[in-house]
């Protein structure tokens, strides 16, 4: 809504207006106690004003006000410029009618349930007849929709900027054709593509690629790899995301990383055949500042220390490392050492001690967002270094880990700009601390369950354990000094005489969290 | 129009405001210029700054020390530094709302569309919209005034039009 009221306001006329004791009209009121007014209060308000009105409400709310009368149906529909549909193969008699009321429609989503029939190609080419300056569009489960649809939409909405697509059916040649009349295309987004095949036709790098395309998303493909030409040959990218994709995506890496002028910042690489020749690919790419490595086991210390080396950019990390215990402590000593801008990271499965996290602390003076999760080596000695060292935090998030209230009261007096802080799933911690921390720093917010584990988890978590790689053990075994924490343990717990056993059990209930999506730490 | 009724010599230039039903407002000139509509009445008409009464004849007295003191604790939020706490801003809002009725609400975002100032308009419209979230047709219609001009077919058709439409929003 990019009118200001003062557009429809002619200036002249601004001194003209009848005082509001002339134009507010009678109330007249009904024995019934109701009462209704005999004017419409709207009536003096300009279009752009009741538009204003309108840009506050969501979709629902807007259908109800297109009821109201005949100029708020007519001003909601030009205002519109967000649009969800569902996507029903029967919308097709209703289109020219919905399209002529919502004529200024820009962002269009076309939604079918898994049950129904989508709209078909004749559809999708009729709204692009009537949506021409579409910037986005957003296709999920519109499984009638062939290549031959796409194609025709690609030719008359040629200003599109963001697709994004999910569990459709249309192929390589549709995306294709986006790529090349969409010539602004920003961003491209696609989930589930049925009709990608192997062996197919290529998804190739088109007049978008070679100027605009500055994002590309990949989720759970088969034949993701149709797509490593379209992501090579991508001038500008910056932002890159693989998501459960079969294939090697090292040779994808590896080719990004030998261009000279790579322009990457986010890369995210989520459940896929990656290893740390990806990793050393990834760390020719100097602008990296945001990477996310979330359950791909075969990257281990080597890639990501290789990483950390060359991309002293990076701002935001985040592991997952799926207890596979390959990164750990050495990779991220080295992100310590180089990565001096860090400010999030986000550690899953990832068994760190105080080594690293001291180094991490002590180093990275901007770290403002700190998540530790499912590690069964992050105790309150760790937390304790946290609270001393890292200056800058704001948030702190500690899921399943082998803290108790010790490390909890150690975050009393450190951390100054501390904001929030979040402790779920971690036994050793009680209920009374989170209250008195609350009261030693009032206007900290402190979210804490105390520590109530659902046996479920437990159970599933059995299972999991992996063994220990040699080499990694190192990183586990006895620190130097078995300090007041060991000691508090062994009481608290009742069961562990020294600590390089500590891990194994500490993991039943730390690895209960272990698929939780990064998104929700911080 | 040659009332002088700012004739203070102090540091802070008045300006005088008339309201529709005559009433006059001595307002500080960085307040007064917070309307648009105040503004442009003095853009390239600086000599009559002294004198001039700006008739606002479409903002009744009634709510001139409401919309004033709106602009005045907002133009002082915008200076302040450190920008004032949310909760703050959000308290001032809320009183600000209190006791309005409906029909005052109307007024003020006409007086608002009148005076043309963006912040008090976005203000006081998210504010109407608040009043008319998740509640029925009839209730809208009642609230505004308005008549349904619609024939029973014509709603009907627009009530199947909009089944098409999803509801939430859809942010990406």
């Amino acid at each position: 809504m990019g009118q200001t009221p003062s557009s429809v306001l002619d200036q002249r006329n601004r001194f003209d207006f009848l005082p509001p004791e002339i134009l507010s009209g009678e109330i007249v009121e009904f024995s019934d106690d109701e009462v209704v007014r005999t004017r419409d209060y709207t009536s003096d308000l300009p279009d752009d004003c009741l538009a204003y009105v309108f840009q506050f409400l969501g979709s629902g709310d807007r259908a109800r006000c297109s009821l109201v009368c005949k100029r708020w149906l007519c001003v909601d529909g030009v205002s519109r410029q967000r649009l969800s549909l569902n996507a029903n193969s029967e919308i097709l008699s209703s289109l020219p009618a919905l399209f002529t009321r919502f004529e200024a429609v820009t962002k269009l989503a076309l939604r079918c349930d898994r049950k129904s029939v989508s709209l078909s190609d004749d559809a999708l080419v009729q709204i692009s007849l009537h949506c021409q300056k579409l910037t986005r569009l957003k296709l999920r489960g519109c499984r009638d929709i062939t290549d031959h649809g796409m194609v025709s939409f690609a030719q008359n909405c040629k200003t599109l900027k963001k697709l994004s697509c999910g569990s459709c059916m249309f192929g390589a040649k549709a995306i294709n054709s986006v790529i090349v009349h969409c010539s602004l295309l920003e961003e491209i987004s696609i989930k589930r593509l049925r009709g990608v095949h192997d062996g197919a036709e290529l998804i190739g790098p088109g007049a978008a690629a070679s100027s605009s395309l500055k994002s590309i998303c990949l989720k759970e493909l088969v034949y993701g790899q149709s797509f490593e030409s379209l992501i090579t040959g991508t001038k500008k990218l910056k932002t890159l995301k693989i998501i459960r994709c079969l294939g090697d995506w090292d040779k994808v890496l590896g080719i990004i990383g030998n261009e000279k002028n790579t322009t990457l910042i986010e890369i995210h690489l989520e459940r896929l055949q990656v290893s740390d020749i990806g990793l050393t690919a990834i760390s020719k790419c100097p602008n990296v500042e945001n990477l996310h490595i979330v359950k791909a086991p075969e990257c281990s210390n080597r890639g990501l220390a290789r990483v950390a080396e060359k991309c002293s950019l990076l701002r935001k990390l985040h592991i997952d490392g799926w207890r596979s215990n390959r990164i750990g402590d050495e990779a991220l000593i080295a992100v310590a050492k180089h990565c001096s801008n860090l400010q999030e990271l986000v550690l899953i499965g990832v068994n760190a001690t105080h080594l690293s996290l001291t180094a991490i602390a002590s180093n990275c003076p901007n770290l403002e967002r700190l998540a530790l999760c499912g590690s069964g080596t992050i105790g309150d000695a760790e937390i304790a270094c946290i609270s001393s060292k890292c200056l800058a935090l704001k948030k702190l998030c500690i899921k399943g880990c082998a803290i108790s209230d010790i490390g909890i009261e150690a975050l009393a007096w450190g951390c100054p700009n501390l904001v929030k802080i979040k402790v779920k799933k971690c036994r050793g911690v009680s209920s009374e601390v989170a209250g008195w921390l609350k009261g030693r720093r009032g206007s900290l917010i402190v979210n804490l369950d105390a520590g109530e584990l659902d046996p479920l988890d437990a159970s599933v978590v059995d299972g999991l354990m992996l063994p220990m790689i040699p080499g990694q053990v190192n990183a586990l075994e006895a620190p130097p000094n078995g300090n007041g924490r060991l000691g508090f343990l062994r009481v608290k717990l009742g069961l562990f005489a020294s600590r390089n056993l500590v891990p194994c059990p500490f993991r039943r209930w730390s690895n209960a969290n272990g698929d939780n999506s990064n998104d929700d730490n911080l | 129009m040659a009332s002088s009724s700012s004739s203070s010599s102090t540091q802070v230039k008045k300006i005088t405001l008339k309201a529709a039903d005559g009433k006059h407002f001595e307002v500080e000139e960085p307040v007064a210029m917070e309307m648009e509509t105040v503004k442009s009445f003095f853009v390239g008409n600086e000599d009559a700054m002294k004198d001039m009464v700006v008739p606002l004849l479409n903002v009744s007295s009634e709510h001139m020390p409401a919309i004033l003191d709106f602009y005045r604790n907002h133009s002082e939020f915008r200076k302040r530094t450190p920008p004032p706490p949310a909760e703050e801003v959000k308290a001032f809002n809320e009183a600000f709302l209190e006791n309005k009725s409906d029909e005052q609400l109307m007024e003020m975002i006409m007086a608002a569309n009148f005076l043309n100032t963006k912040e008090l308009l976005n203000f006081l419209t998210e504010a109407a919209a608040n009043r008319i979230k998740n509640k029925s047709v009839e209730y809208v219609r009642a609230f505004f005034g308005i008549e349904n001009d619609f024939t029973p077919e014509e709603e009907a058709r627009i009530r199947a039009e909009n089944e098409w439409a999803f509801d939430g929003l859809d942010e990406d």
